[in-house]
């Protein structure tokens, strides 16, 4: 009889009341699959367009089970929508993900299986590891891929955290991993996600890739300008020094 | 004491420096008094062949978003027979 494990998935959002009914009915989807036992905690901060609400709406039709809503006043950032996250979390797992649809549930059932092969610490999508023939990205300009592989580039270099894609941030953490790592974060932003597998890789967890394929967000596009890149090299200099 | 990158790095530039000098002291050709530049050089090289290799060779998979298309509309289904009910937009459909 194999121990029976709970999952948590962490979704932060800011103005996803179009995405969320569809990612948590995806995300329900691919664990029932699995028939996996699972929660769902939505961590929005103080969304103008009515998020809060659609949540509820949902929590009536799935239950307060599967979905929590830990709501915070305001944009606070992601590392404290994280720790404020796993509070509430009773599962032995948490997956970590975006709620825009760039990250699709229909991976959990393999990050689950791939976390079980070898009892891994970590697993982390990757969107462009060469070794990886399934994963990939739809829709990037010539430049976004050239800026994507030229930080990639910089930062493994600088970190050697020996992970593809180091900004991804589709990943499957044992609790107190994450719990662990998290309080030690000191970086912002895209340098964010890079310094929670860095740190990972530092205090000898065991990280595991699967390939995902990314697309980016039907509606909008976020963008990295001259201010982003400087905050990126100084993050990751930071990095360079702590790490 | 942690060691970071920081000193990996410095440890292996030391290590480096001390070997090209004592390099040096055994031969004056040229690529051995030079080696540092032409190290930098190599590296520099190096790193733009790689960035151009994966730029080029960037992973895509075009149906992706088709098939996510196909994903929302049985989400969209899914919910409707669930009894979800989104929000009224100003703009209609």
């Amino acid at each position: 009889m194999s121990k029976s494990y709970k999952y948590s998935v962490l979704l932060p959002t800011y103005n996803e009341s179009e995405n969320l009914p569809l990612v948590v009915s995806m995300i329900v989807k691919a664990f029932e699959s699995i028939e996996a036992d699972f929660e769902i905690i939505v961590v929005d901060d103080g969304s103008p367009d009515g998020t809060q609400e659609v949540c509820k709406q949902l929590i009536k039709i799935y239950g307060s089970e599967r979905l929590l809503l830990k709501p915070r006043e305001k944009k606070l950032g992601l590392g404290t929508a994280y720790i404020h996250g796993l509070k509430f979390a009773s599962g032995n797992f948490v997956f970590i993900m975006d709620a825009d649809l760039s990250h699709h549930p229909k991976y959990i059932p393999e990050m689950i299986e791939r976390q079980k092969t070898q009892d891994f610490d970590v697993v982390t999508g990757t969107r462009y590891s060469p070794k990886i023939p399934t994963c990939g990205v739809a829709g990037w300009p010539f430049k976004r891929k050239l800026i994507s592989t030229t930080a990639n580039y910089i930062a493994t270099t600088l970190l050697n955290p020996k992970v593809s894609d180091l900004t991804g941030s589709y990943r499957l953490y044992k609790k107190e991993v994450l719990e662990n790592i998290v309080q030690k974060v000191i970086s912002k932003g895209y340098v964010f996600q890079m310094e929670i597998i860095a740190r990972a890789r530092k205090e000898g967890y065991t990280i595991s890739e699967v390939g995902i394929e990314f697309v980016d967000r039907l509606f909008g596009e976020s963008c990295f300008n001259t201010s982003e890149i400087t905050g990126f090299l100084a993050g990751l200099v930071k990095l360079f020094f702590e790490l | 004491m942690k060691i970071t990158q920081f000193h990996k790095w410095l440890t292996f530039l030391i290590l480096f420096i001390v070997l090209w000098l004592v390099l040096k002291t055994q031969s004056q050709n040229h690529f051995v008094v030079f080696l540092p530049i032409y190290a930098i050089i190599a590296f520099g090289v190096y790193s733009l062949g790689f960035i151009f290799w994966r730029v080029t060779h960037f992973p895509t998979c075009d149906d992706a978003t088709e098939k996510l298309r196909k994903d929302i509309k049985e989400a969209e289904e899914d919910l409707k027979k669930r009894g979800y009910k989104a929000p009224q937009k100003k703009k209609e459909k």
